[in-house]
């Protein structure tokens, strides 16, 4: 089957073999449509499987993405869909290139994904973490920085720390889902705290005693629990230097621990800045570059911050002065706008999902408009194919 | 072609700041229409138009006016008409951005819920018999709920009779959109509007469901006044 685009690029569509069934995700079968990948492991992603989709398995992404990392429509479509597919693009095989070729005895090198919003950064960030997992790298992922600074749960002010805020909520939950992407690894690794932590007169958590003790302290008392994710943020940098693991630090929406506002009011109903909590102390400790043997990727994003602050796409506008300074300096990834192989290999797998239905729309004629009107950017193109 | 040629010269004021004493003669003595008899209705469906240029009827109406394209009039790969008019039965207060994502939205869950049955089905013929395209199931749907006749009062005697007359194609049309969007506009709201279309679209596709049955309902009720239809004629 020859298809044109409207340059008049000719694509080759092959037919499939008979034997898959539509009910199945192809895993193991043999693919031959130009859009998808036989190539399953992120690590051995490179340029030629620009624009193609992979899938990933139903116990990988209940691993990686239970507790956060993929935005909410798109992961509700993988659910209609019948299976999680993501698109090789171009900043995720660039980081894949750096990750694979880092010195990791020099300090941990920033990389910082921008771009418009809904043009793929989460995405790519949710393939990154796939290719940390399967490098054997313990993943330290906060899924979306926001949901801290604008929808926190109850936050009350910290014991230990004065004038900051702790969110014992949202701790327990980032310790599960910590726990849950990483279980297996600490299982194998049996890290061992550096330190003595002492929580109140009658407990503490003795130096030497096993990582997985910290992380279930957390998990069962909401009270220490932002002081456990601290701690457990500054042991794992340790075992890094130590070279006792591999760390990659993947943070969705950076930009948010530095905004001029969140929804944490004080008694006397004055705004607590997002730089007063303590999760954020710790990750922008973690975030520094003065440790070695990990990597850190990090996306800013405008929908992060207030409707005020949204002009530009750009790091230093997103990150602002105190956010430039900390990060500098980084390495900027562009998430751009899909080219016109990625936007053809994005309508073939809509069409192939049996997503877009209507017949005009999948002939060039439908194609053409469809890129012009979605501008080629990825979350204007799913909101336009969704109910037809 | 000029504007005031084609726009219809109404008596003694002008067509845009009229007088309110004069609307109420205006609506029973002449139609709404601001365009004289003779303009044509717009051809904005591609496909028609190089129909009718490689036909040569196109060499035709070269001259002939024809009236402005609306708004939702476009050439569209997505457009559809019968859409078009459903979105503007669901618009209030001329709404017209709110009605249309509601209505996309059931179209959505439409699909969703028939991909679900689609990639649950294991044998090739089970995949075959689900529709997934919501257009489809739309004007199925519609059609299931088209009635066939309706009743209209009829006074003889002092007593108002429910007489069974025949109904238009455009007046069925209505009334099916009409039931349906009156029925997923449900008291307690506690599903929404979209979803609740759905629902709804996907149950007259199987000619089941709530408006079917109105339909039903109002045939039978014909067929029990059919003892009045002579009174149509007096």
């Amino acid at each position: 089957m020859i298809r044109f685009s409207p340059t008049g690029t000719v694509f080759r569509v092959w037919r499939r073999f008979s034997s898959w069934s539509a009910n199945t995700m192809p895993i193991t079968e043999t693919i031959t449509d130009t859009f998808r990948t036989n190539e399953l492991d992120p690590m051995n992603h490179r340029k030629d499987h620009d624009g193609r989709f992979y899938s990933i398995s139903q116990s990988v992404k209940k691993q990686l993405f239970t507790g956060g990392g993929l935005p909410k429509e798109y992961k509700e479509l993988s659910e209609t869909l019948n299976g999680l597919s993501i698109m090789v693009r171009k900043p995720a095989i660039e980081l894949i290139t750096y990750l694979n070729k880092t010195n990791f005895d020099a300090p941990v090198t920033r990389y910082v994904l921008y771009g418009k919003t809904g043009s793929g950064k989460s995405i790519s960030l949710a393939h990154i973490l796939h290719y940390g997992s399967n490098a054997g790298m313990v993943l330290v992922h906060v899924p979306w920085v926001p949901n801290w600074v604008r929808f926190p749960k109850g936050c009350t002010p910290s014991v230990i720390h004065p004038n900051m805020y702790d969110h014992p909520i949202e701790s327990v939950e980032w310790l599960r889902h910590f726990s849950t992407q990483n279980g297996l690894l600490m299982q194998k690794l049996e890290l061992k705290t550096t330190e003595t932590y002492t929580w109140s007169k009658r407990e503490m958590t003795a130096a030497g005693s096993p990582l997985s003790e910290l992380i279930d302290l957390g998990m069962n008392r909401a009270k220490y629990a932002t002081d456990c994710v601290a701690a457990l943020l500054g042991e794992l940098k340790k075992a890094a230097v130590s070279k006792r693991c591999r760390v990659l630090v993947v943070i969705d929406g950076f930009n948010a621990f530095f905004s001029p506002r969140s929804k944490v009011q004080r008694e006397d109903k004055s705004i607590v800045l997002p730089t007063e909590f303590v999760l954020t102390d710790a990750f922008l400790s973690l975030t520094r570059n003065d440790w070695t043997n990990g990597a850190i990727v990090v996306s800013v994003d405008a929908s992060a911050l207030p409707l005020e602050l949204r002009e530009s796409p750009l790091p230093r506008y997103q990150l602002g002065k105190q956010g430039f300074e900390h990060l500098d300096p980084f390495i900027p990834i562009e998430v751009p706008n899909y080219s016109e192989k990625e936007f053809h290999s994005q309508i073939d797998y809509y069409i192939e999902r049996n997503w877009l239905q209507q017949p005009k729309a999948r002939t060039d004629r439908g194609r053409a408009e469809l890129s012009f009107t979605s501008g080629n950017h990825p979350l204007s193109l799913m909101k336009l194919v969704a109910p037809y | 072609m000029s504007l005031s040629g084609v726009l219809r010269k109404l008596p003694s004021f002008n067509a845009i700041h009229c007088h309110l004493n004069f609307v109420g003669r205006i609506a029973r003595q002449q139609p709404y229409s601001m365009y004289q008899p003779f303009v044509k209705e717009p051809t904005y469906n591609i496909e028609k138009l190089e129909q009718l240029i490689e036909s040569g009827e196109a060499k035709k109406r070269e001259f002939v006016p024809v009236k402005a394209a609306r708004s939702d009039q476009n050439v569209s790969v997505f457009h559809d008409e019968l859409t078009s008019k459903f979105i503007n039965m669901v618009m209030e207060k001329g709404h017209k951005e709110i009605a249309t994502k509601l209505v996309e939205t059931a179209y959505m869950k439409i699909k969703q819920m028939q991909l679900a049955k689609y990639y649950k089905a294991t044998t090739d013929a089970e995949r075959a018999e689900i529709e997934l395209n919501p257009i489809v199931i739309f004007h199925k749907a519609l059609e299931n709920c088209k009635p066939v006749l309706q009743l209209t009062p009829i006074k003889r005697g002092g007593a108002t009779y429910q007489v069974p007359i025949p109904i238009t194609e455009n007046r069925a049309r209505f009334l099916a959109m009409k039931w349906m969007i009156l029925e997923s506009r449900e008291k307690e709201r506690k599903v929404h509007f979209p979803e609740r279309l759905a629902y709804e679209l996907l149950d007259a596709f199987n000619n089941t469901g709530k408006v079917v049955k109105r339909k039903q309902d109002l045939h039978k009720q014909c067929e029990t006044n059919r003892a009045y239809a002579h009174y149509r004629w007096g």
